[in-house]
């Protein structure tokens, strides 16, 4: 009976398997688990109707006179024959219902790491999310933005900055590619060329070294 | 026994669940015949039917008292014996999930000689692999006491050798004089593996500064 959730399984293990990385929306397995959940809450509406039925017309025999405590028996056993199908299809869309779940929270969290480490959704990883997933992003985006902006509810502050802890406000930099010149608050424009070296303050180098254009020499922050 | 914590949301948790256990149906069933056994010729399923159920559907139906659930093989008597004469020298490599799933195992069929069994087991594997842990072997070395564990020791492992690094850079660093001065450095050392790397260099350079 395992072949049951096998396929919906996959999701799980793509997700495990992908480490960290968002694979593509596997929006067929989605699909196929979903209808295997709607066929099987039918097979349990059916059974329970049949097994009411039946028990209907027991009773009904019972009342017209002839009813005796071995039928009464008989009357249980069927209902505990009948219970082992429905359990185990329920338990079935209880377990699809969980892997589903958990691949749609594996996904999310996934989305929320890369709001705060990038910024923002690049091209190779949007064309991985669902439609959904998209929106989802957007809110988020949207949620997270308003609290960190000026805004009424804001506490006006980039919360993304620092991930881990500072241990000084400066760090040695070295330009990997040129990138033009830039106004630091402490200086006048400073000319980025390829192989310089700079002493800047952490929040104005975080920014570029994700970009890729600086290179950390001295790890503070 | 404990009860023991289900988490909904992790999915090692849910991929454990799948480990196969061995059943025995308490009761006819109707209708599940060609379900379990496509091939069947039977509608319904026989009282007596021995099947391989997953632990997730065996665990609800064995509470409701439809099917009767026996330990899976590796926590049988030939396992037993084994861990009796050396746990060490067992490999759990086929068994990714063994103690999580014997822990559930026994306490849905109330056993109490499974659940002894694996405390056995672990303590003497953990021991052992703790102890091989902090000597951090690389390369074939490590290969070699990888070889036997399954993903629950690995995980481990990792965490008993990764702390082991973590130490060792802390004295490297000047042991509590370094922490006095810069806390950051060993807070961050402790906390994630990307950052170590880098402490290491970090090291390096204090060393030059006081020069």
């Amino acid at each position: 009976m395992a072949e049951l959730t096998r396929r919906a399984t996959t999701l799980i293990k793509e997700m495990i398997a992908a480490d960290g990385k968002l694979p593509p929306y596997n929006e067929e397995v989605v699909r196929q688990a979903l209808q295997q959940t709607q066929s099987y809450a039918q097979i349990i509406q059916d059974l329970i109707q049949a097994a009411q039925a039946e028990q209907e017309k027991r009773q009904r025999q019972q009342q017209q006179g002839d009813g005796s405590t071995d039928e009464a028996d008989a009357g249980n056993a069927t209902t505990a024959e009948d219970a082992g199908a429905i359990i185990v299809y329920h338990e079935t869309i209880l377990k699809l219902k969980r892997i589903l779940l958990n691949y749609m929270r594996m996904r999310a969290d996934c989305l929320i790491r890369v709001r705060w480490q990038q910024r923002m959704l690049r091209a190779e990883v949007a064309e991985n999310t669902s439609p959904a997933e998209s929106e989802f992003f957007k809110e988020y985006d949207k949620a997270l933005n308003e609290y960190m902006g000026t805004g009424e509810n804001g506490i006006g502050m980039d919360l993304t900055l620092d991930l881990t802890p500072p241990k000084d406000a400066n760090v040695r930099v070295m330009v990997l590619r040129d990138h033009g010149s830039i106004t630091f608050s402490h200086s006048a424009s400073v000319p980025l060329v390829k192989g310089s070296v700079h002493n800047l303050k952490c929040s104005e180098a975080e920014h570029l070294v994700r970009l890729g254009v600086l290179q950390v020499l001295d790890p503070n922050c | 026994m404990a009860e023991l914590h289900e988490r909904y949301f992790d999915p090692i948790s849910l991929l454990s669940e799948d480990a196969m256990v061995p059943c025995e149906f308490q009761h006819a069933v109707r209708h599940l015949g060609r379900v379990l056994e496509p091939t069947s010729t039977s509608e319904d399923l026989r009282k007596d039917t021995r099947a391989e159920l997953p632990l997730w559907l065996a665990k609800s139906l064995t509470e409701r008292g439809i099917t009767r659930m026996d330990a899976p093989a590796v926590y049988g008597e030939w396992m037993q014996r084994q861990v009796d004469a050396g746990a060490n020298t067992v490999s759990l490599k086929q068994t990714p999930y063994f103690y999580t799933v014997g822990m559930q195992c026994a306490a849905t069929m109330g056993d109490s000689s499974v659940a002894g069994f694996l405390r056995k087991a672990f303590a003497e594997r953990s021991a052992k692999l703790l102890t091989g842990s902090l000597k951090a072997p690389d390369g074939a070395a490590l290969a070699a006491v990888t070889s036997k564990l399954n993903e629950e020791e690995k995980t481990l492992y990792e965490a008993g050798r990764q702390g082991a690094a973590a130490q060792e850079q802390w004295w490297a660093a000047g042991g509590h004089t370094a922490l006095l001065l810069n806390s950051n450095a060993a807070n961050k050392a402790g906390v994630c593996g990307v950052k170590r790397r880098r402490t290491t260099t970090e090291a390096a350079g204090d060393k030059e500064n006081m020069v």
